[in-house]
């Protein structure tokens, strides 16, 4: 049916960003290697119709995105009763949060350090916030598909957005915790 | 409110930047090798023993055609024994719509059994349709209620 040699070759040249797209929605190596595993297998699957597309990357990683989503979705739907009063409490807390005074907030690039903490603090984050936040500024998705994804609110995705970008922010300026600072 | 909005944005931006400055993680040195050694243990069907979707392209084409045209040569065929198969209305539909026999067949094959329900409902006493109808909601009704204790005993197991 097809190469294998072809096939491997693709798999070395996709498995960074497939892996990434996979650790950063679910923050665990193993499942991220499990998760990655399944979509070149769903790859190989239709194989015919990637091999030489100019759209084989974006194939990917939408498979990535949704196999990681169903993923979390199976372990959120046993969780869900219990924990929905407590998030409906959760929206509207963000504007009581401190923010860091926009001129506290360093565009510069960041180091190889900084790229390394920031990199180890995704994983820490609450799970709503690091999949609302890699879904916003990794996937390129706006607010309101994010909410129509995971099948919550907009208000609880905008603030779980804004609270997981504040937690990167504490964490790289440590130091520079209230505004006018 | 204003500077809220304001430092929320400058948070946006920051971390925009912050984030789009971080590498492809690299994946473990193993993915690739799991990768063949589970395509390795995957059976090798052959094309038409796999999900239609997953069929080569142009055989999905191919089939999609054929089927399309079987459908067709039915209704076409069919056609002349409408008086045969008893299809009353086919012949009066394909005089007000030349050129659409397959729909004009399906025309009449549904009024065919819209007018047997009829019958048969006219001549079934009222009482027995409306137990029919309460057996029928009563199996609806527990079939719903199995499934949902069903999958609430699965998800809860999972």
């Amino acid at each position: 049916m097809s190469d294998p040699a072809q096939f491997e070759s693709f798999v070395l040249a996709y498995q960074d960003m497939v892996f990434s797209t996979a650790i950063r929605l679910l923050g665990n190596d193993t499942e991220a290697e499990d998760v990655a595993q399944e979509v070149f297998v769903r790859a190989w699957n239709h194989w015919d119709s990637l091999a030489g597309s100019n759209t084989a990357g974006g194939w990917l990683k939408t498979v990535a995105r949704n196999l990681c989503l169903n993923h979390l979705q199976r372990y959120r739907a046993r969780w869900k009763m219990f924990s929905d009063l407590a998030r409906e409490d959760d929206e509207g807390e963000a504007r009581e949060l401190d923010f860091a005074a926009p001129e506290t907030l360093d565009q510069t690039l960041l180091t190889a350090d900084q790229r390394e903490l920031l990199e180890e603090t995704i994983p820490k984050l609450p799970k709503d916030q690091r999949v609302a936040l890699v879904l916003y500024h990794f996937e390129d998705m706006d607010y309101a598909d994010i909410a129509k994804q995971l099948g919550v609110s907009l208000g609880k995705v905008k603030t779980d957005i804004f609270r997981a970008r504040e937690a990167l922010r504490k964490k790289l300026q440590p130091d520079r915790d209230s505004v006018g600072v | 409110m204003n500077d809220d909005r304001h430092n929320e944005e400058k948070l946006a931006a920051w971390a925009g930047q912050a984030l789009k400055q971080l590498p492809a993680r690299r994946a473990p040195a193993t993915l690739a090798s799991r990768v063949l050694a589970a395509l390795a243990k995957q059976p090798v069907l052959p094309w038409y023993r796999r999900p239609w979707l997953n069929w080569p392209r142009h055989m999905q084409l191919l089939s999609f055609v054929l089927f399309a045209g079987i459908i067709g040569a039915i209704g076409w065929f069919l056609l002349p024994h409408a008086d045969a198969l008893n299809l009353a209305n086919a012949k009066q539909t394909l005089a007000q719509s030349e050129g659409v026999r397959p729909v004009s067949v399906a025309m009449g094959v549904l009024s065919t059994l819209g007018n047997a329900l009829v019958l048969v409902l006219g001549n079934v006493k009222g009482w027995v349709i409306a137990a029919g109808l309460g057996v029928l909601a009563f199996l609806y009704c527990s079939c719903l209620g199995l499934g949902t204790a069903c999958w609430r005993l699965s998800a809860g197991n999972r």
